[in-house]
């Protein structure tokens, strides 16, 4: 079984997590949205049996879909460059149009697909710093207020009182967390988070005022801890995150925190194209665990059979 | 308070304004011919700012957004509004058209407020073909499709379904057009950009209006591939009459809009003479107008009570 990499084609995280299940003896193969969109041939088709594709690559290998263990989508947009020459009109339909094709495979591809496209992206549900806050704070992560307006034109970051300092990052894959130490205080080197354990989560504080929650649910109570907290913040800050994750339906989530003047942890920003070689080993047993379902090395392959990591390597040529 | 955003005189936004009026509920309505001269504000906050609050200033009034309980979207492209038509791009005015607009779009993303439709929601029509794994995952057919950029698959579908449409997948408007001699002799064209391909259902088109959990059904009568363009295709524009629908086809349309975070939805249907239902697409911007005009269906009365709760 494979494990397809999507991505552009000098995606460094791409490439380095192609490197790292291939390591671990999976048969991964990176392979770069350019040559998805040149000299791939592409059969598509919906009927009563579901959605299926067929590509063929430029260099003639075949990709099937029931080939697929997993996806690492890392496909955000489709390049403009690569619609060719044709007038401006032309160039904006056709990139529409193979962005409608990429959505709709990527979303009919039975295995895990990390993330799977959605309505507001082809990686995943991207959202405006402003929409991050209000679905963070319904899950109970402190934020910093966000404001926006006529006169102030949005920005792709989330505002952070002045002064504040990174803490910390975690990225969310399938049912795992990796807590990711930005600042030497929040810890050493990249580390799987534990579930919360009860009793062991920092103060909470009731958040008054109407839901922040486009759904209607009441709003979770927002975690307030601070630096002092750390060891305990962190296992709590993971719970939200994969709560934060699971609302947006992105399996593979970032997020940053900073610390604040006055020592409060705050949400500095929200990603579903994360940041991978930050999470270190502890992140690839997480996207590991996701694709595979078990998580365990694959065994060696038989003799006489072809080495896993000989055809990903063949593919990823 | 509910708010009408768009263009006031657009029939679909003239029609619900006109039946709010009648209902004596209480609206603004938010032209974007004046949004240079309104003003937005939306705050976030947390702990004890935890609230979605704001307020908009228009004619010479101010709005608090929480006292929203409804909005109607039916904006346009505000680039192209003819106040910015001599301003070059990046000019402040459009700046600040832009901020106006992004302001109120983030807000009606997370606000509790009953919003006809989201701008997220709306995005499943971006990609035909993936909107249409969740209509087939509702219990509809979908026709066969094919997407591909090898003219040899196409011709090989073409001898199997003897009859092929073609459209785009995207959510650009497209005619929906058949394959006919003429095109075989440009198939190779594309090869640069697949293209949607699909075999051609016959049957009696019905256009299906939900709002809420409440169905208008529409009977489109018109010997056209593409009955938008009756006129053109065959010389005759389509006749529309309201149409019954069977309970379990109601309830599978409802299913299928709340699915797709669809408050109002325009959903395509194909009743064959075999007696199967295909869904073609669904319209997230329903212009029901042509329907309700042609039939007398109160669908801009039911998007009215939708919004007034």
């Amino acid at each position: 079984m494979l494990t397809l990499i999507l991505a552009h084609r000098h995606d460094v995280h791409a490439r380095w997590i192609a490197d790292q299940l291939r390591a671990r003896l999976h048969d991964a193969a990176l392979i770069a949205v350019e040559s998805l969109v040149h000299g791939t041939r592409w059969d598509h088709r919906l009927d009563r049996l579901g959605a299926r594709s067929g590509l063929v690559l430029g260099d003639g290998r075949e990709l099937r879909q029931e080939d697929v263990l997993g996806v690492v989508n890392r496909i955000a947009l489709i390049p403009p460059e690569l619609v060719g020459r044709a007038n401006a009109e032309d160039r904006l339909y056709a990139l529409q149009e193979w962005t409608a094709l990429f959505m709709s495979w990527l979303r009919s591809i039975p295995a895990p697909v990390l993330n799977r496209p959605d309505a507001r992206g082809l990686c995943g549900a991207w959202r405006s710093p402003a929409e991050w806050a209000a679905l963070a704070i319904s899950v109970g992560l402190p934020t910093h207020r966000v404001t926006l307006g006529s006169s102030q034109e949005m920005t792709a970051f989330m505002p952070l009182p002045a002064g504040s300092l990174p803490l910390a990052s975690i990225i969310v894959a399938g049912r795992g967390a990796v807590w990711i130490p930005r600042s030497r205080r929040a810890g050493v080197g990249p580390c799987a988070l534990p579930s919360t354990a009860p009793g062991d989560r920092p103060a909470e504080e009731s958040a008054p005022g109407a839901p922040v929650d486009s759904t209607g649910s009441p709003a979770a109570p927002v975690l307030r801890g601070s630096l002092g907290d750390c060891r305990r913040i962190a296992p709590a800050l993971g719970e939200c995150a994969m709560k934060l994750a699971s609302r947006a339906g992105c399996e593979l989530l970032g997020l940053d925190f900073a610390v604040a003047p006055g020592g409060g942890v705050v949400l500095s920003g929200v990603t579903p194209m994360p940041d991978l070689r930050a999470g270190g080993a502890p992140l690839v047993d997480a996207i590991e665990s996701r694709l595979s379902g078990r998580g365990a090395l694959r065994p060696a392959p038989a003799a006489g059979t072809t080495a896993p990591r000989a055809r990903a390597e063949a593919l990823s040529r | 308070m509910i708010l009408l955003l768009g263009i006031p005189t657009e029939p679909p936004l003239a029609m619900v304004r006109e039946r709010l009026d009648a209902m004596g509920a209480a609206y603004t309505m938010l032209s974007q011919r004046d949004a240079l001269a309104s003003a937005v504000e939306v705050a976030i906050g947390s702990g004890a700012e935890a609230a979605i609050t704001g307020r908009i200033e228009v004619d010479g009034r101010r709005i608090a957004l929480e006292r929203c309980v409804g909005a109607y979207l039916r904006p346009m492209d505000e680039s192209a509004l003819p106040e910015v038509a001599d301003d070059p791009p990046g000019s402040p005015r459009r700046r600040r058209l832009r901020a106006w607009h992004d302001a109120l779009m983030t807000w009606s993303e997370v606000t509790p407020a009953r919003i006809v439709n989201r701008i997220s929601a709306m995005g499943s029509n971006a990609s035909k073909p993936f909107q249409a794994q969740s209509i087939m995952a509702c219990g509809f057919l979908t026709p066969e499709t094919l997407v591909s950029n090898d003219p040899l698959e196409v011709r090989r579908f073409h001898s199997e379904h003897g009859r092929v449409i073609f459209k785009s997948m995207s959510g650009v408007r497209s005619i929906v057009r058949e394959l006919d001699a003429e095109d075989f002799g440009r198939l190779d064209a594309i090869r640069w950009c697949p293209v949607q391909f699909q075999a051609f259902v016959p049957g009696e088109n019905v256009r299906v209006h939900v709002v809420g959990e409440r169905v208008f059904a529409t009977r489109i009568l018109s010997e056209a591939t593409d009955y938008r363009y009756a006129a053109q295709q065959v010389g005759e524009s389509a006749l529309l009459e309201a149409a019954a629908l069977d309970a379990a086809i109601e309830a599978r349309c409802v299913e299928l809009a709340q699915r797709l975070d669809l408050p109002f939805a325009g959903i395509d249907l194909k009743f064959t003479p075999q007696g199967e239902t295909y869904c073609f697409e669904v319209n997230p911007s329903p212009g029901y107008s042509y329907y309700e005009a042609n039939t007398g269906q109160p669908i801009s009365l039911a998007v009215a009570e939708h919004l007034a709760g």
